[in-house]
Order: C-alpha cells, then structure tokens, then sequence
C-alpha cells in the first residue's frame, strides 16, 4: 500500500472513529441527530443533543484525538532521538514533574486552572533541570548523561510527589490527588480547548518539520554532524517542543501510559522507519488508539473508568503481541 | 592554495591531548595517507581537521577560513566523512542512509532526486543490490560500502575515511582501493588512515607517520615508508 492510501485509509478510520465517539454513551444519538445537531452551530441552545452534543461529547472527542496524537508523536520523536526503542516522553521526567505540580496544586487550591498551571510548570521544570544537569555534565547533551539526568529528576519528582500525598487529607485530598493521576478525560471543555488546541497543534507542526533532522540523528552525534545536523540544536528543540506537549496532556487529563511507548512502534511497522512518515502516522494512530480506548471506557461500564488505566491494560498486550510477532530483529 | 591548514593543532578528550601540537598544509588534490599505532591519535587528527571536535589547541582552517567560521551545513558539501565504527538504530534501507548523504548541508532537501542520487552512489560501488536491504541486517563489510557510498552522495570536494578497509574481504579492498585512486584522479581530495602501508604505497601521494601523538613523518610515501620508520612506527623487527 501506498503512503498515501494508508494516510487516506486511517483518516477514514478517525473520521469513523471520531462519529462513533459523538454518539455512544449513556444516552445514544443516531448519526442523523449528530449530523443535524453539528449542522445548527454551537449557540443554537434548547435540547438536551444538542447540549450533550456540543458541551460534552465534542470537546471530550476532539481533546482524545488531540492528546492521543500530542503523546504517540512525542513518543515516536524521543524514541528517534535516544535512538532507543523503549523511551517515552516520560523519560525526561516530565510526567513525575507534572504530577507533581498538579498533586501541589490539588493541595493547595481549589481552582482547576491553579493546578493545571502547577503542573505546566513543573513538568516544564523537571525537563529543564535534567536538561542543565546533563548540559553541566558535558557533552552537549550526550545521550546517556541526557538519560540519567531524566532518571535523577523523575525519582526527584516522584519522591516530591509522595511527600504531598503523605501529607495529604486522606478522606478529601489524596483521592482527588490518586484519581487525577490516573488520567481522564473528564475535564476537558471548550474552555480548556481554547488555548490548548493551538497549542498543540502548533508545536506537532513544529515536529513534523524535524523528521529529516531525527533521521540523521539516529546515525550518532558525530556523523550527524558531518552531514550538517546541529545535534544540541536539534535536540534542544525536540526536547523543547516534546515537553510542551507531554506537559499539556498532563494538564489535560492527567498521566496517560503506554500511549506514546507503543503507538511509535505501530506506526514503524506500517510505514518503517522513515521519520518523516513516523511522526505523522504515530499522531494519526495515536489519536485514533486513544479515542478508541476512550470508547471503551464509556461504554462498557456505567461509571467512566479513568483513562489511564485502560490505555495500560489495553496497551500491555499489544505491546505483547508485537514483541512475539516481531521478536528480537524488529527491535534493534 | 591550502584546501585545508592546521596550525599548531592538538587534540584530545577533557584537556588530555592525544596528538599534536602539530603543523599541517594539506593542497586540493592531494591522496594522504595516515599511518600510525593503535592510539596515536589517527581518529582524532581526523576529527578535529573535520571540525567533528574542538581542538584543544591551535586554529583549523579550511580555503584560508577559520573552520569555526563555517556553518555545519557549508561544512557537510565542504567534507563527507566515513567512519570506523557505526551504529544505526532502527531498521533504514540502506539508501535510506545513503540519502543522508544526497541531502547533507541542503537547506531544502531533495525529494525526488536524492533517492536516485543514492542509488547511483552504490551503484559505483557495485552495491546496488543492498539499497532496500536494512542497514542492521548487514555484514560490518556491507555497512563500511553504505557509510562510502553516503560520502560520495553528499557530493563533496573533501572525503575523509577512517581506516575505510577496515572490514572489507580482499576483493573489496581492491575495489575500494580503486575507487579512491578514481575519485583522487577526479581532482577530490582524500585523507584517510589505514594500518596497511601497502594501501598506502598504491594510491596515497604523501603519508603522515604518527607515533604516540607526534608526527614522525610526513614526507612522499616512497619516501617515509621504509623498513626503518615502519619500525619505528609499529616496534617489529623486520
């Protein structure tokens, strides 16, 4: 198959995917109720589908489409740049750092829009310290000193994020503390969508033009740059972009596993390894792979079981599975 | 006109110099060989004159122009470079990494082209039987023959090749052997290391003998090969 008619075949899969995701849930909506509902416009007000419809279930779609791509793309894009198959954005210890922050600011404050800035914050934080760290070392960001300054961070935020929940009221604030970290998609509205959107998006676009450059990275610092490869910058950059996005998922619906560990993989065995198609593909099957597993989420159970947990579960034995198809050689 | 110049150059890893310092003027054109021990500082000379890393000591300079001046991209369609040792991770065809090299130091990479640059590449080399094998399901052989074949698709006035035999079975070393003769009839200029003097007799025009970081010779091969200073340079009786 062509690139284009496997780009074309999984936008047409989205789309489906996208429409199932409007109308399954606690109260069903046929596609012609979809259609017409979307077709009046959001300030069209009165019913109880076009209420469902524009103030619940499209933002909840559109944010698992855009969190599902920001996680794949910046998994494939550490992957390629510690040219190691078994990294995820996790590895700079953004999400240790995010958690964190948003565990800090589930204490302290109320207000949702305190804790998603907390975790912004210190998932912005902790790549930064790991990054200085490494910087420090030397090497200009060599890899391994780049991997085990993530490794010294991570424990620190975890460490961090034990003590507040230690000290947190265990009837009120450590369940609401527990219950985010699972990560859910509950919390997603028009407002939050507002800034993060473009947010998103803009920094995917930046990624997608780094493709070429990843590729080049992945022969080794040196004969990166003797093909014209500025390997600090190109890896500042990637780094720079890879946390804004992980950090905002996190501030979305908080820690989302496996997404960005396995969708790279998927993507590589449709298209190789190529990351100018990597990138892209793991966004399109990221999104798709996580508004999948939403589904489930809402459909099985009355009660939404948090996302975080499903993409693990579901996630563990496709990652099973393609290690038996694959065996060792797909790896390397 | 040097093509490229190293005025008392030293290098080495965290201040522990390894070679130098040294003086060297090396013309457009020239075929030179650089013979020495393991540990002499061969790689590194190699690297610091690419600009792969800093000097400890001294100034670069590449057409009368400090190294440090140029952009990474004017260097890579100044120098193309094939080392020793190479690791790839993921499963690229060979032409893939090949194209690495039609694409090297182009703000705008070509899209259709550089995949027939590449192919035509190995195709000189007689390897276009490996462009949709993948790179780390090849023999280390395989692998030195893609890393040249990247050089030659970058399309540079300057190649630098560590220890490019390294791997090869005795008929591609010939081959490759001719190659460079080729390329360095072309008017390319060539710098490469090797342990083979006899590699260095056939197609190099002028040797650079290192021992322990500091130039022993640097003379016409003819001239510096002798039983002498190889026995200097690798402590054998002959």
């Amino acid at each position: 198959m062509t690139v284009r008619l496997q780009l074309g075949a999984l936008a047409v899969a989205l789309t489906l995917l996208s429409l199932l995701g409007l109308a399954l849930g606690p109260f069903p909506l046929s596609l012609s109720a979809i259609v017409h509902t979307l077709l009046q416009g959001p300030d069209a007000g009165g019913g109880f589908a076009h209420t469902i419809l524009w103030e619940i279930r499209l933002p909840h779609v559109l944010g698992a489409l855009l969190i599902g791509a920001a996680l794949a793309m910046s998994g494939a894009a550490y992957q390629g740049m510690f040219i190691n198959p078994l990294v995820s954005p996790e590895v700079l210890g953004v999400l240790a750092g995010a958690g964190f922050g948003a565990a800090l600011g589930l204490l302290w404050s109320e207000q949702f829009w305190m804790v998603q800035l907390l975790s912004l914050g210190f998932g912005l934080l902790a790549v930064g310290m790991a990054v200085a760290l490494a910087w420090r070392v030397g090497g200009e960001g060599a890899l391994i000193v780049l991997v085990l300054s993530g490794m010294i961070t991570g424990a620190l935020f975890s460490a961090l994020l034990s003590i507040v929940k230690y000290t947190a009221d265990p009837y009120d604030k450590l369940p609401a503390i527990v219950y985010w970290l699972m990560g859910s998609l509950s919390q997603i509205s028009w407002h939050n969508l507002a800034w993060a959107a473009p947010l998103l998006l803009t920094a995917m676009l930046l990624l997608l033009r780094e493709g070429g450059r990843l590729n080049v990275l992945t022969q080794g610092d040196e004969e990166a740059k003797s093909l014209g490869v500025s390997v600090a910058r190109t890896r500042l950059k990637i780094i720079l972009l890879t946390t804004l996005l992980a950090s905002i998922t996190v501030m979305l619906a908080g820690m989302i596993a496996w997404v960005g560990l396995i969708v790279p993989h998927l993507a590589r065995l449709m298209t190789g390894a190529d990351h100018r198609r990597v990138l892209p593909f793991s966004a399109l099957l990221g999104a798709g792979y996580l508004l999948l597993v939403d589904l489930l989420a809402r459909s099985f159970t009355t009660v939404e079981i948090p996302i975080g947990i499903l993409t693990a579960l579901i996630g563990l034995p496709i990652f099973a599975l393609l290690l038996a198809r694959l065996g060792a050689a797909g790896w390397r | 006109m040097a093509l490229i110049e190293l005025r008392g150059v030293s290098g080495g890893y965290r201040s522990q110099p390894v070679f130098g310092p040294l003086d060297l003027i090396i013309p457009a054109g020239s075929r030179l060989a650089l013979l020495g021990g393991n540990g002499s500082g061969k790689t590194t000379l190699l690297k610091v004159l690419l600009g792969l890393r800093a000097p400890l000591t001294g100034e670069v300079r590449w057409q009368d122009r400090p190294l440090a001046s140029y952009p990474l991209a004017e260097r890579a369609r100044f120098a193309a470079y094939v080392p020793q040792q190479h690791r790839t991770g993921f499963g690229f065809f060979a032409e893939d990494i090949v194209a690495m090299g039609s694409d090297a130091g182009l703000i705008r990479p070509l899209p259709e082209e550089r995949i027939a640059r590449a192919r035509a590449a190995l195709a000189e080399l007689g390897q276009e039987k490996l462009a949709r094998r993948r790179m780390n399901e090849l023999s280390g052989g395989q692998q030195q023959l893609v890393l040249l074949a990247r050089a030659l698709a970058q399309h540079t006035p300057v190649i630098v090749l560590d220890e490019p035999t390294n791997h090869l079975d005795w008929g591609h070393q010939h081959r490759l052997l001719a190659l460079i003769h080729r390329l360095g009839d072309q008017g390319r200029t060539l710098i490469f290391s090797t342990h083979h003097p006899d590699h260095a007799r056939r197609i190099a025009d002028r040797c650079l003998l290192l021992r322990e970081g500091a130039l022993l010779a640097d003379a016409a091969c003819r001239d510096c090969l002798t039983d002498d200073s190889l026995s200097t340079l690798y402590p054998v009786d002959f």
